[in-house]
């Protein structure tokens, strides 16, 4: 077969549903996985990846937290996924369930516009700050994009927000932030992730034809930028936060419709609509992994639905909604909150198992990637914050030892968390938010 | 000076809320910064938020902060149908317009903003609309009024008319320029017109309704908005449109730069588009109603049988014709909503209420009985259906809704940790597993201001079913109380519809609502006084809805603006 030739602009983002399959790259790789004509004298370590994932509704936490701590703890039945399923072998080795992590912050700025729970409960996942007092957002950047504007990756896409759900509101769909009251809309389904992932202008245009329509596309964004930079400065100062980020986003989308950096990607299979959620969450996954792979991206979150959804679970023999069976105290409740929250961890760790296989560097992409999996409460039935349900997957490039349960003194900021994350993924902070004042203790290899 | 409501011998038919004693649920009392400022006693005169009780010199409207507003989506797709005489399927590919928390309106200036996401379906949307407009004789002719055969001057004259019309006022010399700039840097005249038309397409200018105004001579320390940002409000207030080319020379000849002008041009504005009216109109009502729920509730199959789409659809629809007959048609008193004796249905609606339905096909309007299980708002199935979120919660949430949407009246924050909802014991009837919770000393503070209110419209199921026996099986006596309201017990929806409609809190309530959605923000402690200036002309004119429009339009906090206020709350 003759040779496809990439060229540099081969890639233009075009309207959704246009796509082409990407030839196969092995032999413009070497044996490290890298494009021939890049070696470095010393191979450059493989980036950090950073994903956080959000699941809903809360536990039941007596049936989460293992009573044991260290490497041989038993697994508890919200657990038992992490010690492999009939699909996925165990991935507890690389997992860390950390507990005693009070989220502090969930408890301020609590006004009347502000004051439901899972607002407030999704608002701070990973924020590290109250939620704004009006009601409008969070109140700060989430630490995947604290890592992006610090780290500035030159990957196609700075980061990728991915959730399954719907939007009903600015509160509880969003887990992603780039400032206070700035969310980062998500991709909602496998089709529109794949079609922002993988889709093209137009198959077979001639590079002529691509440099010509690239070309215009930067005159026409060059005059609209021209137009904010000079609004920018006319504008009083409620709208210079949301100028501001008008201004980033005609620059960000310069990149996707004007140039876009060479992918060594294989796209998968154009994936279909109106799946139900295990199979549709499966491939959001599977998609993230490829993206992570081929570098379009280190950065990304996934939000496994959120409360409005109400979701139901027939796969589980659930058929009434999960925000209702969280707050139903009986035991066939709890049973059933469990059964959810085993489920949810069943999908996490689907996920670590696709990141796992894919080989990079000595070792596979899980080894250099760091997952963070966290609800937006602690207790379902009561939105409790002081004990919060998180599990922290990937060694961070050989950084972290994994594998173990670790029982943090009370009281421990969960924001130190972040602290730690930052740190891995090559971003020097000493603190995150309002309480996480230094990293966690006992992560380092 | 003080404006009394007393004066303006408005309806002070009942104190709804003697002193109110609003305990917090745990000892933590909540700070609100910006709670609507009202004496309790007199329903609606403005009081000083630094003192307790004293009475503000309300010496007139007051302008409020300086914002722009991006367009919705709606705004958005309607923009680009007025403007190149078509759409692009593209456009359902933006990011949905949010809904905050408590702000029942999906235009909050802060939730609508420029993502990267919303960029670049802009972007898309910009290039497919200049292609199929530039294919297109009659849509060129319409965006272009001139043929590319004239080269440059024809693109000039383009970009001036178009511009204007995209971005709702005249362009600079700068502005022309640099598009002229753009367009004559291509040999093609025609592709040069598209990449005019597509950076027009995506400046801020057509994206957000752009406010700076200038500051006015006799208004010193505001500034006052153009007549060219005024019709943008208007039109796009009156009529979820971008303001037209009558409009616009309205703007350009100094009819709207007087309250005068504006209050006539709004006029005919409603009079000449009445269609475009209600559609705007309604955007408030159907949002206000949180009638966007209808398209996400669930219901289990076997316990509601009768839920379905036709009855969901059936629903809306009934609210809808309720509402636009009592905004737009006879006395055009919006409070008639609450006591409305008659109705809307059609088959499916009626059977569902076992009414007979007035046609065997289509929707008509059937009077309802005196006595009967239906008659206003309260017990409408779809205001039941969307309070009524998981099943066996319904009196608080409709409790939460009469106190937040129809009074005004937020019960205290949740405490910071909810104790665990009280087990249900087999066979207890629904009420008293409610009233185990409220016992709780933590809980009791908020829900003894709920629960009780919601308990009067028992009688109505999660899908606003009349019943007699809750899911046990226990007789429901719709007897509920609205804590603070003398005498506090009342008995099913008709009576407590009767005292809402007849309370000051509630007809100042529904203009504060108005007031959210027409703005776009919550209001704050500088709007106390034409809060107080449009409840009282709301309530002089019967209620009458699009004369509170004209009214707010007409006024200071339409035509002027503070650039000295910010547009968010702050920490407490």
């Amino acid at each position: 077969m003759k040779p496809f030739r990439l060229s540099r602009r081969a890639f233009l983002r075009g309207a959704a549903g246009v796509t082409i399959a990407l030839p196969t790259l092995d032999a413009m790789l070497d044996g490290r996985g890298r494009l021939f004509g890049t070696a470095h004298a010393q191979p450059a370590p493989p980036p950090v990846r950073l994903v956080t994932f959000f699941f809903p509704c809360g536990t039941v936490l007596e049936d989460w937290t293992p009573s044991d701590t260290g490497a041989g703890y038993a697994l508890t039945p919200g657990l038992k996924a992490l010690g492999g399923t009939q699909a996925v072998p165990s991935v507890r080795e690389y997992v860390n369930v950390l507990s005693n992590l009070r989220k502090q912050e969930y408890e301020d700025n609590v006004t009347e516009y502000s004051a439901e729970s899972h607002l407030r409960g999704t608002g701070t996942f990973a924020t590290g700050v109250g939620v704004s007092p009006d009601g409008l957002g969070a109140g700060g950047p989430s630490v995947d994009q604290v890592a992006v504007q610090a780290l500035k990756p030159d990957t196609r896409f700075p980061s990728l927000a991915v959730a399954l759900g719907k939007s009903n509101g600015v509160n509880l769909s969003h887990i992603s932030w780039s400032k206070a009251r700035t969310p980062i809309p998500p991709e909602r389904s496998p089709r529109a992730l794949f079609n922002k992932l993988f889709s093209t202008a137009s198959p077979g245009m001639p590079n002529a034809e691509l440099e010509h329509l690239a070309r215009r596309r930067k005159s026409v964004l060059d005059t609209v930028r021209g137009d904010l930079s000079k609004l920018q400065s006319r504008v009083g100062v409620n709208d210079r936060s949301r100028l501001e980020e008008h201004l980033e986003s005609v620059r960000e989308i310069e990149r996707q419709l004007v140039f876009v950096p060479a992918t060594t990607c294989q796209a998968p299979e154009a994936p279909g609509t109106g799946l139900a959620p295990p199979e549709a969450a499966k491939l959001m996954m599977k998609m993230l992994t490829v993206a992570l792979q081929c570098d379009l991206t280190r950065v990304a979150s996934f939000q496994l639905y959120q409360r409005q959804d109400n979701l139901r679970f027939p796969w589980l023999g659930i058929d009434r909604g999960h925000h209702d069976v969280s707050h139903d105290t009986t035991p066939l409740g709890l049973k059933q909150q469990t059964a959810i929250v085993a489920w949810e961890v069943e999908m996490f760790a689907h996920f670590l198992h696709l990141l796992r296989s894919v080989p990079e560097g000595g070792g596979n992409l899980l080894d250099n990637s760091l997952v963070f999996f966290a609800n937006e409460h602690s207790m379902g039935r009561s939105h409790e914050y002081k004990d919060m349900p998180v599990l922290l997957a990937g060694r961070a490039g050989g950084q972290v030892r994994t594998g173990r349960h670790i029982r943090y003194p009370v009281g421990t900021p969960y924001a130190n968390a972040f602290v730690s994350l930052l740190n891995y993924v090559g971003v020097p902070a000493t603190k995150f938010g309002t309480y996480g004042r230094s990293p966690l203790s006992g992560l380092d290899t | 000076m003080r404006t009394s409501s007393r004066g303006h011998g408005c309806i002070r038919a009942l104190l709804l809320f003697a002193a109110l004693g609003l305990a917090a649920c745990k000892s933590e009392q909540p700070s609100t910064p910006a709670a609507p400022i009202e004496n309790e006693e007199d329903g609606g005169t403005p009081t000083d938020p630094e003192g307790p009780g004293k009475p503000l010199q309300c010496g007139g409207v007051r302008p409020g902060p300086q914002y722009s507003r991006r367009l919705t989506n709606a705004e958005y797709e309607s923009s680009l149908q007025t403007l190149t005489g078509g759409s692009s399927p593209l456009v359902a590919q933006l990011p949905p317009d949010g809904y905050a928390e408590e702000f029942s309106f999906n235009n909050h200036a802060s939730v609508l903003r420029v993502s990267s996401a919303h960029a670049e379906v802009y972007a898309l949307v910009a290039e497919a609309v200049a292609k199929d407009v530039m294919a297109s004789a009659a849509r060129r002719e319409k965006v272009l009024g001139c043929s590319l055969s004239k080269g440059a001057a024809c693109l000039e004259s383009f970009i001036r008319s178009f511009g204007r019309r995209a971005w709702r006022r005249p362009l600079t010399e700068d502005e022309v320029g640099a598009l002229k700039t753009l367009a004559t840097s291509e040999q093609d005249t025609a592709v040069g017109a598209s990449l005019a038309l597509q950076a027009m397409l995506q400046s801020p200018h057509f994206l957000h309704r752009v406010e700076l105004g200038a500051p006015s001579a006799d208004r010193p320390g505001y500034h006052k908005l153009t007549g060219f940002e005024v019709a943008t409000r208007l039109s796009f207030l009156l009529l979820g449109r971008t303001p037209d080319d009558a409009l616009l020379d309205l703007a350009a000849n100094g009819s709207l730069d007087t309250a005068e002008g504006v209050a006539a041009a709004a006029r005919t504005l409603l009079s000449a588009r009445p269609e475009q009216a209600r559609e705007s109109v309604r955007t408030f009502y159907s949002q206000w109603m949180s009638l966007q729920r209808l398209d996400v509730v669930q219901r289990t199959p076997s316990r509601y049988p009768a839920w379905n789409t036709e009855l969901r659809d059936a629903m809306r629809e009934e609210v809808n014709r309720v509402f636009d007959h009592f905004i737009w048609e006879g006395e055009r008193d919006l409070l008639g909503v609450l006591t409305a004796r008659h109705t809307y249905v059609n088959p499916v609606l009626a059977s569902f209420y076992g009414l007979t339905p007035p046609s065997a096909t289509g929707w008509g309007q059937i009077p309802l009985e005196e006595k009967g299980t239906r008659g206003g708002l309260l017990t409408m199935a779809g205001v039941l259906t969307v309070t009524a979120d998981h099943e066996g919660v319904a009196p608080i949430l409709r409790g939460k809704f009469v106190r937040m949407q129809l009074l005004c009246k937020p019960p205290p924050p949740v405490p910071q940790s909810v104790p665990a909802f009280p087990e249900a014991v087999p066979g207890e009837p629904e009420r008293q597993r409610l009233a185990r919770h409220r016992s709780d000393p933590s809980c009791s503070g908020c829900h003894t201001l709920m629960d009780p209110i919601g308990f009067g419209l028992e009688q109505y199921d999660a899908i606003g079913a009349f019943r007699l026996k809750d899911s046990e099986g226990h007789p429901l006596t719709a007897e509920g109380s609205v804590a603070g309201m003398d005498p506090p017990d009342f008995r099913g929806p008709a009576e407590l519809s009767q005292r809402l409609r007849a309370a000051p809190e509630t007809s100042a309530c529904v203009v504060k609502q108005v007031f959210r959605w027409a703005t776009g923000r919550f209001e704050q402690p500088a709007d106390a006084c034409a809060l107080e200036t449009f409840t009282e002309s709301f309530r002089a004119s019967g209620n009458d809805l699009p004369e509170l429009l004209v009214t707010f339009a007409a006024s200071d906090a339409f035509r002027f603006v503070d650039p000295s206020l910010s547009l968010f709350l702050e920490a407490p």
